[in-house]
Formats: C-alpha cells, sequence, structure tokens
C-alpha cells in the first residue's frame, strides 16, 4: 500500500504546528477574499507573495493553495446572500441560492454549499492522491479540437441556465461571445472593438462584467422595488438544513462531486464548466424542473459540489506536470520557482514532502473550511438584517475597491458602472444575465481552442467530427447536437413558455 | 406602468424592443471590426469569430422582434426608456469632456489638466444630467436611483488615484445614500466614515493591496 | 485644496519629525516597482528576487505592483509617466524595451530617450524545445525536418508579441524556415500541448521549459547562449549546434522614469548592482537558469547601449515579418 505509506508521509508533513497554522491563516484569507466581491485570489496571493520568502517552500504552497480553495467557500456565500458572483464559478450558485435567501433560507443555502464543498473536496483530495499521475494522461489526450467541442457542449447547456424564454437565452449567449472577443487578437495582435482603449486591449476582465451585469444591477432593480428586497431581510427561518433538505441535495452532491472532478482535470477550461455542468445536470433530470431558478436546493447543492471538487482535482496538471491550468495557479508556480523548486513532471519524485503535503493539507483546509463556515452561516445571516439603505453603499464600496484591484486601474470601476447600467437594461427587456458570464467565460476558451483546432488541421472544418483522429471532440459533438434539439424542441419551449408567463 | 398595445393587436412591446437593442449592438460590433479581415488563411482571421457571432446576434434580435409583433406579452417601463438613454448620454458627455480636455492638455503642456479632467468631465455631466431631472426635489424620469449609484461608482474611479482611499471612501457613500432617499446626511456620513476607515485598514492594510490611502499631490 | 494640503503637510512635517533627519534623505518611502507582467511569470520572479534583496540595501520596501496587459506596454506606459522622484521604477523587459516598437505602431514611450536606465537585473536565455518524439536528435536534424516537412510543422507560441513568439519568429527567419505558428493563450498551455505532442516545437525562456527538459516531458535542442546552462548541463549551445549567430535573452532591466534626481539614481544602481552580486540572490537566479551580470554588465550605461542595440535588432525584423 503505497498511497498509504505516501499519505502518511504527508500527514506527518503537513499537521506541524506550523504548516496547520499556515493552512488555517491560507483558509481564512481565502473565505475572507472570497466573501468580499471584486477582489480575488490572483490579486490576494500575488501581494501576500513576500510573506512566503521567510517560510520554507511547502508551508508556504500550503498557505497559497489554501487562499485558493478558500476563495471558493467564501464565494458562495456573496452570491447567495447578494446575488453577487465573484468567480466564474458562483454564477450558477447565485441564480437558485439567491432565490433561496429570498425565500429565507439563506442559512440552509449557505450551509448545504459549505457540507456540498467539503465533501466534493474529500473526494477530489482523495482523487487527486491516488490517481493522479494515471489522470493525468487522461488531461493529455484533450487536444484543441476536443476543448473546442468541450465548449460547444458547455454552450449548449447554458442555454438550460435560463428560466425564461429559450430564444432570449440563445441572445445572451451570442452577446457573452461576442462581448469575450473584444480585446488583442492573439494570433495577429490586432485590436478588437477596443475603441483605441488602452485598457481594453487585453479584454473585459470577468469581474468586470459579472459585478456589473449582476451586483449592480441587481442594486437598481432592489432600489425600485421595496418589496423583493425586504423578502430577504424579513424571513429569514431556520439556520440549518433539515433532515429533508439534506435528502433533497445528497444525490446533487454526490453527481456534482463526479462530474466536477472529472471536469477539473482538463487544464484547458474543464473547470469552468464544473460548477453549470452540474446545474445542468441537475435541472434536466430532476422531476420538477420549472423549480429550478426559483430556489432548488438541487441547484446549490450540485454546483457548489461540482465546483469545489475540480478546485481540488485541478491541482493535478499543477503537481504531475508541473504546468499550472489556471492563473492562480500559474502565481502558485511563480511562488514555487522563487523558492528555488523548478515546476516539472519530477516534483512528485524529487519534492516528496511538498507533494504530499500539499495534498494531506489539502484535505485539513476542507474540514477546517467547513468548521469555520458552518458557524459563520448565523454571522452572515444576521448580516441581511442591515437596512438595505447601508448595505447597498457598502456593497458598491467593496465591489470599487475589488474592480479596482484586479490591475490596479480606474478604467475598469467605470466599465463596471457602464455595464450595470447595460444589465439593468437588459434585466428590464426580459434577459436574464446567467447564460451570457457563462458564454464570455466560455467564449474566450473556444475561440482560441477553435482557432488552434483550425489552423492545426489547416482550415479543414471537419476535422472535429473526424472519429480517426479526435475521437473525443467528434463524441462531444453528437451530444451536443442531441441537446440542442433537446433543448429547442417545440415541445419543451412551449413547457418552458408556460413557466414564464406564470411569473 | 406597462404599455398597452394601442388597437388592441396582439404584441410584446418589450420584445420589440429586445431586438432592437440587439440589433443595435451587432450593428456596432460590425461596424468596429469593418477593418479586420472576415477570412484568413484557414478559414479563420482576427475578423471571423465577431463577425460570426454579431450575425447570430443581429439574427436573433429579428426573430425576437418579430415575435414581439406576433405574440401577446408585457411591455416595458415607461420610465426605462428616458432613464436608461440619460445616463448614456452622461457617460458619453463625461468621455467627450475627458477627451477635449486632454487635448488641450496636450497642446497646452499643463498636464494638470490630465489628472483633474476626468473629474471635471464627472461634475458637469452628472450635474447636467441630475438638473435635468430635477434635481433637487423631484425625480422626473425616476433617474434620481440610477443616478446615485453610477454617480458614486465612477467619483470613485475617477478620484482614487490622486485622492486615496481615505479621503475618496465618504463622499462616494454619501452619493450613493441618495439613490434610496432614505435615511439622513448624518447618518451617510457617519456610516461612510466607519465604511471608509473599515476599508482602509482591511485593503491596504490586512490585504496588502496596493491602493492609494492619501492624496499625493 | 490649499485647507486640506495645509493639514496633510502639517501632518507629514509631524510624522517626520517623529521619524528623525534621517528621513529627509532619499529614500524615505516605500519604493514602487511596476513589473508589467502578471504575478508568478519569469519577469515577476525576478523582479521578486532582486526587489527584495533591493529592500535591505535601500532600507525601505520594494513593493512590486503587476500591471499587465498589451505585452507589458499597459505598464511600461503607466510606469513612464510616473512622477519622476524616484519612488517609481519598472522592471522593463526585452519585449517592452527592445520589441515592443516594432510591434506597437502608437507605442506611447520611446525606449531610448524616456526613461532612465538603473541597471540589467537578468536574462533568461532562450530554448529551442521540441516535442518528446520529432525525431531529431539535435538542431541540424531539426533544421533538415524543418525544411522537409515545411507543410506539416506547427510551431507553438504564447500569444502575439510574446517572447515565445518573437524569438521564434527570428529563429525561423535565420533558419529560412515556414511553420504554421499556433497561437496559445500564454506559456502554460503551449507547454502544454508540446508535451503532449499536440504541436511539434517552440522557443521559450529557460525558466519556464528547464523542468520539462529535465523530466523528459519536452526535448531541448540547443540553448541561444555561448556557454551551457548549469540548470540544463546537457542542452548544447547555438554555437556548439552550428547557430552561433542565434544568441537571444529575455533580459531584465531595471528602468526608472526620465530625469529622476541624481541621487535616487545613484542609489538605485547600488542597490541594484549589490543585489545582483550578492551570492546569495545570484545563486537564486542562477537557479531559474538565469544569467546574471557583473557590476560592469549592471550598469546604467551598459544597459543604454543593450537597449539600442536591441531596438536595432528587433524593430526591422517585426515590422517587417509581424505585420501582415
Amino acid at each position: 500500500m503505497e498511497l498509504l505509506t505516501n499519505l502518511a508521509h504527508g500527514f506527518a508533513v503537513a499537521v506541524t504546528p506550523m504548516n496547520i497554522l499556515l493552512c488555517l491563516i491560507g483558509a481564512l484569507v481565502g473565505t475572507l477574499i472570497g466573501v468580499l466581491p471584486g477582489i480575488g485570489p490572483i490579486a490576494t496571493i500575488a501581494m501576500l507573495l513576500p510573506i512566503t520568502y521567510k517560510l520554507d517552500p511547502t508551508g508556504a504552497l500550503i498557505m497559497l493553495a489554501g487562499i485558493y480553495y478558500g476563495a471558493q467557500y467564501g464565494g458562495s456565500t456573496t452570491a447567495i446572500l447578494v446575488n453577487l458572483p465573484g468567480e466564474s464559478s458562483s454564477v450558477v450558485t447565485a441564480i437558485d441560492g439567491h432565490q433561496m435567501a429570498k425565500k429565507g433560507r439563506a442559512g440552509t443555502a449557505l450551509a448545504i454549499a459549505a457540507i456540498g464543498s467539503f465533501i466534493a473536496g474529500t473526494f477530489g483530495t482523495i482523487l487527486v492522491a491516488a490517481l493522479g499521475k494515471p489522470l493525468t494522461s487522461v488531461a493529455q489526450a484533450f487536444g484543441p479540437a476536443d476543448y473546442f467541442s468541450l465548449m460547444v457542449l458547455g454552450l449548449v447547456c447554458a442555454i438550460v441556465l435560463a428560466s425564461g424564454s429559450v430564444l432570449k437565452a440563445i441572445a445572451m449567449i451570442f452577446l457573452g461571445l461576442l462581448l469575450s472577443t473584444i480585446g488583442t487578437d492573439l494570433e495577429t495582435g490586432e485590436q478588437r472593438m477596443t475603441f483605441g482603449l488602452l485598457p481594453l486591449a487585453d479584454g473585459i476582465e470577468f469581474v468586470t462584467l459579472a459585478m456589473g451585469m449582476f451586483g449592480f444591477a441587481e442594486i437598481l432593480r432592489n432600489l425600485e422595488n421595496t418589496e423583493s428586497r425586504d423578502l430577504v431581510q424579513q424571513k429569514v427561518t431556520n439556520l440549518m438544513p433539515t433532515k429533508a433538505d439534506m435528502k433533497e441535495a445528497a444525490p446533487a452532491i454526490a453527481r456534482g462531486t463526479v462530474l466536477g472532478s472529472i471536469l477539473g482535470i482538463l487544464p484547458g477550461g474543464g473547470a469552468v464548466l464544473a460548477a453549470f455542468g452540474a446545474y445542468t445536470l441537475e435541472k434536466k433530470i430532476a422531476k420538477n424542473p420549472q423549480e429550478f431558478g426559483k430556489g432548488a436546493i438541487r441547484g446549490v447543492a450540485g454546483p457548489e459540489s461540482a465546483n469545489n471538487a475540480a478546485a481540488q482535482t485541478s491541482f493535478i496538471p499543477l503537481l504531475t506536470l508541473g504546468i499550472p491550468p489556471n492563473a492562480v495557479m500559474a502565481v502558485m508556480v511563480g511562488a514555487m520557482t522563487i523558492h528555488g523548486i523548478v515546476p516539472g513532471p519530477q516534483i512528485m519524485t524529487k519534492q516528496p514532502d511538498l507533494f504530499w503535503g500539499l495534498i494531506a493539507s489539502m484535505w485539513i483546509g476542507n474540514l477546517m473550511l467547513v468548521i469555520i463556515n458552518l458557524p459563520l452561516v448565523g454571522l452572515w445571516v444576521r448580516l441581511l438584517r442591515v437596512p438595505y439603505r447601508m448595505l447597498f453603499p457598502a456593497i458598491l464600496l467593496f465591489c470599487a475597491i475589488g474592480v479596482y484591484s484586479i490591475n490596479n486601474q480606474p478604467f475598469d470601476v467605470v466599465l463596471t458602472a457602464f455595464f450595470g447600467l447595460t444589465g439593468y437594461m437588459l434585466i428590464k427587456l426580459g434577459f436574464e444575465p446567467a447564460p451570457m458570464l457563462v458564454a464570455f467565460v466560455l467564449g474566450k476558451i473556444m475561440e482560441e481552442k477553435l482557432r488552434q483546432a483550425m489552423l492545426l488541421s489547416r482550415g479543414d472544418p471537419w476535422t472535429f467530427l473526424d472519429f480517426s483522429k479526435h475521437p473525443i471532440s467528434t463524441v462531444l459533438i453528437v451530444v451536443s447536437v442531441v441537446l440542442l434539439i433537446l433543448a429547442v424542441t417545440p415541445a419543451l419551449r412551449k413547457k418552458r413558455d408556460e413557466v414564464f408567463v406564470e411569473d | 406602468m406597462i404599455a398597452k398595445p394601442p388597437g388592441g393587436r396582439a404584441r410584446s412591446i418589450q420584445d420589440i424592443v429586445a431586438g432592437a437593442v440587439l440589433i443595435g449592438i451587432a450593428a456596432l460590433a460590425l461596424y468596429l471590426v469593418n477593418h479586420l479581415p472576415a477570412a484568413g488563411r484557414v478559414g479563420f482571421a482576427s475578423g471571423t469569430a465577431p463577425r460570426l457571432f454579431a450575425y447570430g446576434l443581429a439574427a436573433l434580435g429579428a426573430w425576437i422582434m418579430i415575435s414581439g409583433f406576433l405574440k401577446e406579452g408585457p411591455g416595458v417601463d415607461s420610465s426605462l426608456a428616458p432613464s436608461v438613454a440619460g445616463l448614456f448620454v452622461f457617460f458619453i458627455v463625461m468621455w467627450l469632456v475627458d477627451q477635449g480636455l486632454n487635448s488641450l492638455a496636450k497642446s497646452t503642456g499643463v498636464v494638470l489638466f490630465d489628472k483633474i479632467s476626468a473629474l471635471v468631465g464627472f461634475i458637469i455631466s452628472g450635474g447636467i444630467v441630475a438638473v435635468a431631472n430635477g434635481f433637487p426635489g423631484k425625480d422626473r424620469f425616476g433617474m434620481q436611483g440610477p443616478l446615485a449609484i453610477l454617480g458614486s461608482v465612477l467619483f470613485f474611479a475617477f478620484t482614487v488615484r490622486d485622492l486615496g482611499l481615505a479621503v475618496t471612501g465618504v463622499p462616494m457613500i454619501v452619493i450613493s445614500y441618495f439613490a434610496s432617499r432614505e435615511g439622513s446626511i448624518t447618518e451617510a456620513l457617519i456610516f461612510g466614515a466607519a465604511m471608509t476607515a473599515f476599508c482602509c485598514v482591511l485593503f491596504p492594510g490586512i490585504l496588502g493591496q496596493p491602493i492609494p490611502l492619501w492624496p499625493t499631490f | 485644496m490649499s485647507f486640506t494640503r495645509r493639514i496633510l503637510m502639517a501632518g507629514s512635517a509631524l510624522l517626520m519629525g517623529i521619524a528623525g533627519a534621517a528621513a529627509q534623505a532619499y529614500p524615505n518611502k516605500p519604493i514602487t516597482m511596476i513589473v508589467p507582467f502578471a504575478a508568478g511569470g519569469p519577469t515577476d520572479v525576478i523582479a521578486r528576487i532582486v526587489g527584495e534583496h533591493m529592500s535591505r540595501t535601500l532600507g525601505q520596501t520594494v513593493v512590486i505592483e503587476n500591471v499587465a496587459g498589451a505585452g507589458g506596454t499597459t505598464g511600461i506606459t503607466r510606469a513612464s509617466r510616473a512622477a519622476p522622484d524616484g519612488y517609481t521604477i519598472m522592471m522593463g523587459h526585452m519585449g517592452t524595451h527592445g520589441a515592443a516598437p516594432g510591434l506597437y505602431p502608437n507605442l506611447a514611450y520611446k525606449p531610448q530617450t524616456d526613461f532612465t536606465p538603473i541597471g540589467l537585473a537578468a536574462g533568461t536565455p532562450i530554448v529551442i524545445v521540441t516535442r518528446k518524439d520529432l525525431p531529431v536528435k539535435d538542431l541540424k536534424e531539426f533544421i533538415d525536418y524543418a525544411k522537409k516537412n515545411e507543410k506539416t510543422i506547427n510551431q507553438a507560441h504564447a500569444g502575439s508579441g510574446s517572447v515565445s513568439h518573437i524569438t521564434c519568429v527570428l529563429l525561423n527567419e535565420m533558419l529560412k524556415i515556414n511553420p504554421t505558428p499556433i497561437p496559445y493563450q500564454g506559456t502554460g498551455p503551449a507547454l502544454n500541448d508540446l508535451v503532449s505532442g499536440k504541436v511539434d516545437y517552440m522557443c521559450d525562456q529557460i525558466v519556464s521549459v528547464q523542468g520539462q527538459v529535465a523530466g523528459g516531458g519536452v526535448r531541448g535542442l540547443a540553448i541561444a547562449t555561448t556557454a551551457r546552462s548549469p540548470s540544463l548541463p546537457n542542452v548544447p549551445t547555438t554555437m556548439e549546434a552550428g547557430l552561433s549567430l542565434f544568441q537571444v535573452s529575455a533580459w531584465n532591466a531595471v528602468f526608472a522614469p526620465k530625469d529622476i534626481p541624481a541621487e535616487a539614481a545613484t542609489k538605485l544602481r547600488d542597490a541594484l548592482v549589490k543585489a545582483v552580486t550578492d551570492p546569495a540572490t545570484k545563486a537564486k537566479l542562477e537557479g531559474l537558469g538565469g544569467v546574471v551580470p557583473d557590476a560592469a554588465g549592471a550598469s546604467p550605461e551598459a544597459l543604454a547601449r543593450l537597449v539600442r542595440t536591441e531596438n536595432d535588432r528587433w524593430v526591422p525584423l517585426l515590422q517587417s515579418r509581424v505585420k501582415q
């Protein structure tokens, strides 16, 4: 049982008082920045790097990893309480989570998110430890064509996110895709739709768009209709989930965990699909899909579990190959290099302390997070009793500071205000922002992968359906087409419109 | 306020407007990518994807618009059009004033203009829109809420670099307080001071963000 | 304004009184070093290692501020407009100060005249790497292979204007080969597809690829320096491999805005030289595969010369090859 020996070694490294303390600090800071809208793990880890110079590399990475997955726990809090998704993964949590809060079930939503995240985190960690190496080859099988097809599948799933008109959801997906192409062209360096503005040269930041379309637009809407915002404040019932809630959520947690673990391994953008892939799955197999979008507990449990499982398994490419799958992990690679550890496939054999210590600490960190977060639920729910006239200026200030801190750029704050106004207008016209945000995230990856695949195949558009060369891509495209037909068939649309009219 | 379909014909004003807005956005995008190649060596070039998405958006916009003429549906708030239009004007006026002052700064070489031009543009354009809306006292087009929200955020954006978080925070909270028309100015000042102090400790302090705290002249 | 300013001046005078007379001399407050790339990248890591040592010499913290965007030119544009008081400096780079004028026609600064050069920090040489199963053993065989398979060979790079892009433009120009360039969103994804064999080769900084070369994920054909790197002793130099003209290093150097006080420039230069000649710092930088200059190489004069020669090398090449 080599695995057990290794894990025992890892726990021996991770449970030294110093490393436990660092893990706790990381988890706490992560929760804090997750809760604060706008400010994310990248800016925080970058600014906290100097603190780690004096630590040993294992301790430093334990702390930084804690910030990363701690932020995943904290991010759902703001999404549920004030409808502010700070990361792409929280967009779907906001849909049903905030509706639950409006029904006075904020405590239940927060608690189920924390419990689901913990179960998923545990499973994800075990997977990293036991199957990290073989799973790497699965990730390596995915090429640009396969990622493109995966993103297409993701977009089809995004249609399901909307609870209103399918047609308008598809329109929002196209708007999100269009917005994602703003910025410098990757291949030629040409400026696309930047109005000649330098700050737009690298495209729109996700947080800018999300804070505007969700956060600011929600405040604008709440200010004009006082009934819906008071709903959040007045009816706070029980804090913890009941037995019935747990029974309802348990299968969603299990499915979300499995789905998230698989998608998290894929470095080219699998993790971003985890949360709403799980949401789509839950909504599709639910007996009562019309409850989704109105506060279904499975719509919180599934995505939150998927999201945290993916956060754990996305460490696989970093740990087994030394290749960072996202921007946060790129900063962690920087932290390793500052400490003289060169990331590469040899980390596992050359740095067993770091490898197994980090994995063990991930489970300890998840345990700490659930212990920290469950008692906090009461505090958060009490925060909702702050009068709205004080709550929204505070949200605005936090958002402004958070958005500013992404690039230390005032222009981003202006852009957030602009998207706030646009989002308000779109909501008034019957559009829902969630599919647009998802398409925005997927669009960037999709265009990149599409053009890579086209270049690699020398311009053959059938490459995505070439089973002999890209079997994964072919299967994904077929699944997408079937799902798309299911999503827009008249029968289904009719059912949807009925739901829409009820509102 | 729901706009009633005139003549009893079944239609949805909301969908018609929504479709028109989408077509407008698509047209703007197509205009902006006009100079980029539509197709390249392997089919895809820098202008291909934006064009595809814009065409798709325009087609969906048209579809939504047509379906709006054919079926019954909700209207739009009567205050939406003037308030959204007014606030977009606010953005445009602000941008123009900023551009004008910037070019003035370039031709005269006075660097001071560069620093305060955005703020001046903001105050002028914000003032115009607020007075047009009937400020103080009246809220003619229902713009006071959005104006105060966006105004406070824009005020933050234009001043935080030069004045620092400690100075910017209080006026920002006070401006945003006008949005809800509840609570007193004293409460806004006290709450603003408390929140600013909290953020000054939290962001530059605990989280180490390089956000300026005090004015730099 | 004047009232606020008077209060603030009174306040700061009070603070200075407490801090004592020493607070008068430069530097009396933290120095911001703008790094024009995202945290965690090679330039950022070098800036942090060097900045940490400079803080010790200067007695004030050197705070790293990452302002990424547009191939680093966003951050450098902002830094070039900062007050020339010595409290805002920047980590310039082969891209921002060498190649940028050839890539961005509307560049808002002039690398040779808009800055006070402080000194070179460290360079990270370029390594030519291929997928591990490409049927070539050395650079010579690679050149033959690339010429024979011009229609099918693919070269990855980390996006238009990135180091891996422009250095391979130079390489392809020298070898007279014409591969299909595949753009990626950064070094990580590009390297990922090279490791899994979906693309054939790329050029990148040693710090980014040495782990993969050492671990057998990719094959290192040649390193673009005159001497082998201690981090990759088995990879021959381009001199040995017969391509002696391909000498490329992604250098990183400290600059300040134009016209900073002479006292500040001197102190910054001394601190930088002290940092790069300190054995511990030097060892750290060399561990990354970096080439660290000696005291003479780190001088402002040497840096000014370097910027000139790099402009001469990159600008005409990129203007003719990259703009389409």
